[in-house]
């Protein structure tokens, strides 16, 4: 099955005064849309990927980029969990 | 007798048209007579060589904790801002129950970075509803405050823990609708939102749950007393931007609003993706509605210490893996291992142009205070070393918690950003005054806007500079009787040094309640401020005692 790509990634300013990650995904019409990812997120995509450098996370799939802004987002909510 | 005549001056009076010789008369708080005055007045200003203008209107600000233990909003007064409007991003600090009280600091602490401690030592939690908060920031209140309530309170207010987990049923909406003119009819400006922002355990605010059906719902009441929306749509991603530009031009359209969006900010790597999203909003104020972004002037500085892995490290493997991987004990052993060094140095030497330009921005040991400030090109001349080498020292000097700084790194782009904010429909603002406390300083915009672009690089005139954020700023958001200087309006007045306007450098202040910190910038160039007029803030004397600042409530229903 197609599905989206990891095309491009750069590293960017984000408005809140940190680093982050880029990522251009490309979508099986063509389109593209970017994801940013903070340094958490990007640290479990480029461990997920088995990516030395970002340039080595373009063509892995887009349900990467997926699982590692949940693995950023949701560090909380085990510390939650009953 | 008049109370105030500020002398000799230029003035610009936020219309746009040329700067005229004039004095300003006031009496009674209001302008009485802009010409040549004669009178005595019980206090004058001599303006000689310098401007004479509306103050300034900051309409993207978080000082909503603040203004509780800091009526003047230091330093935005004395930057020349007169007006501040805080609630944005869908975060206030009223309507609010007691039981939520927690739950909403971790927001602000989340967001705008204000500690936990600020609010317990700094904050007497004597409010509920919307006008007991305006009651209490009234006391004292040296600048004008304009607020937003914020929808993620209206939600939080009426469904309580739902308001993270689901969108409202017509009951709850009817509820919010009525809270909302509550709030409207007490003074809020209008209502704030957010499609993107995240509380303490990055989970979506209580805003981010609803859905169109709600928002329309309280469009409808905003479009009854014709008040604003804010919204922070996803302003990284184009589509939708887009997307969210097209739903607030349906609420203006349907209900009669004006509508602002932020933040929008540029760079050549998404100046592509900003001209889709400023064709769109020009597309829609064609058919009559009104959006308007927010582009603030600063551009974007990056932060970072050896203790937490910035991604500026991401390119050279060996220096990321040793931040991200290890304990702090072991990223000294690291960098200290000098049999290492020569690798890591050989690997980061294709980056040498960024680290040079760093700057060291704070330290704890006092020997290396007389440091901060410096780039790393000068100390590594004073050390005798590279730039590399004496960052890598700097940080063992002080345990890893050496603060660099990476200034111009976002939004940095000078043509593009210039064009975005002369054009006619952008409005200039998303300072985010009074948020990001501890990382970087959210004040200055303006004289940076009228010292950078106006002065240095010429790329706006001092008038339309001026008339962006006075003027116009009070128009979209239906200001009355300031951001001008006219016979008859508020004597809210800036007189500064055109040739030497600016932000200052940017330091690190203790004068958060409960011993916090923050990033500020003092004003260059700034010789007066007056507010209601009275002298609120003079570089000589600095703040004045005199609280004439006032909650200025929107267009009456």
């Amino acid at each position: 099955m197609q599905e989206a790509v990891i095309d491009a990634v750069r590293i960017a300013a984000a408005h809140e005064g940190v680093a982050e990650m880029v990522i251009t995904l490309r979508h099986t019409n063509g389109g593209c849309s970017e994801v940013a990812l903070d340094h958490l997120a990007s640290d479990a995509l480029m461990q997920s990927c088995a990516a030395a450098r970002p340039e080595d996370l373009c063509g892995h799939s887009w349900s990467k980029v997926r699982e590692a802004l949940g693995a950023s987002w949701n560090r909380f909510q085990e510390l939650a969990a009953p | 007798m008049y109370d105030l005549v500020i002398k000799n001056g230029s003035v610009v009076d936020g219309t746009g048209l040329p700067a005229f010789r004039a004095d300003v008369a006031v009496k009674a708080g209001r302008i009485a007579k802009i010409g040549r005055i004669e009178d005595a007045a019980h206090r004058t200003i001599d303006a000689s060589g310098k401007m004479v203008a509306p103050g300034f209107i900051d309409p993207h600000t978080h000082f909503d904790a603040q203004l509780l233990w800091d009526g003047a909003a230091k330093p935005a007064l004395a930057h020349g801002i007169t007006t501040i409007v805080p609630g944005n991003c869908s975060l206030s600090l009223a309507p609010l129950k007691e039981k939520h009280r927690m739950k909403l600091v971790g927001m602000f602490n989340q967001i705008e970075e204000m500690p936990y401690k600020a609010f317990a030592e700094g904050v007497e939690w004597n409010w509920q509803t919307f006008d007991e908060y305006l009651a209490r920031i009234q006391q004292g209140l040296a600048i004008n405050v304009a607020p937003l309530v914020g929808h993620s309170l209206l939600r939080l207010w009426v469904m309580e823990e739902a308001s993270m987990q689901r969108t409202a049923t017509p009951a709850e909406l009817q509820q919010m609708q009525d809270l909302l003119r509550q709030c409207l009819r007490a003074g809020a400006i209008g209502l704030s939102t957010s499609f993107v922002d995240m509380d303490e355990t990055l989970q979506p605010v209580p805003s981010r749950y609803a859905d169109m059906d709600e928002l329309r719902a309280l469009a409808s009441v905003l479009g009854e007393f014709g008040r604003i929306l804010q919204v922070v749509p996803e302003f990284y991603d184009a589509d939708l931007n887009i997307a969210r530009v097209d739903q607030l031009a349906e609420l203006s359209l349907a209900y009669g609003i004006p509508t602002t969006f932020s933040p929008l900010f540029v760079n050549a790597d998404n100046a592509a993706a900003v001209a889709r999203v400023m064709a769109r909003v020009d597309a829609q104020f064609a058919r009559g509605a009104r959006v308007w972004p927010q582009v603030q002037t600063r551009p974007i500085d990056i932060s970072f210490s050896f203790a937490v892995p910035s991604l500026l490290f991401i390119r050279l493997p060996s220096w990321y893996r040793i931040m991200r991987l290890g304990s702090h004990d072991e990223i000294v052993a690291a960098f200290s291992d000098l049999a290492r060094r020569p690798a890591l140095l050989a690997e980061a030497e294709p980056m040498q142009g960024l680290w040079s330009q760093l700057i060291l921005r704070q330290v704890n040991t006092p020997a290396n205070q007389p440091l901060v400030g410096k780039t790393l090109a000068e100390i590594a001349e004073m050390r005798g070393t590279t730039a590399l080498e004496a960052m890598i020292e700097l940080s063992l000097e002080e345990d890893l918690d050496a603060h660099f700084l990476a200034t111009d790194m976002g939004h940095n782009d000078d043509p593009a950003v210039s064009a975005l904010l002369a054009h006619p429909r952008v409005h200039i603002g998303a300072s985010d005054g009074g948020a990001h406390i501890l990382s970087f300083s959210t004040y200055g915009d303006t004289g940076y806007l009228l010292g950078h672009f106006v002065r240095e690089t010429r790329a706006m005139g001092l008038e339309a500079a001026v008339k962006k954020i006075t003027a116009d700023t009070a128009a979209i958001w239906g200001i009355q009787e300031r951001g001008q200087l006219q016979p008859g309006y508020v004597a809210d007045i800036a007189v500064f040094d055109a040739a030497t306007i600016d932000r200052g450098p940017e330091y690190y202040v203790q004068d958060v309640p409960g011993d916090g910190s923050r990033y500020v910038r003092d004003v260059v160039g700034m010789h007066s401020v007056i507010v209601g007029g009275e002298i609120a803030w003079s570089q000589q004397a600095g703040y004045a005692a005199a609280a004439c600042g006032q909650i200025l409530p929107g267009p009456a229903a």
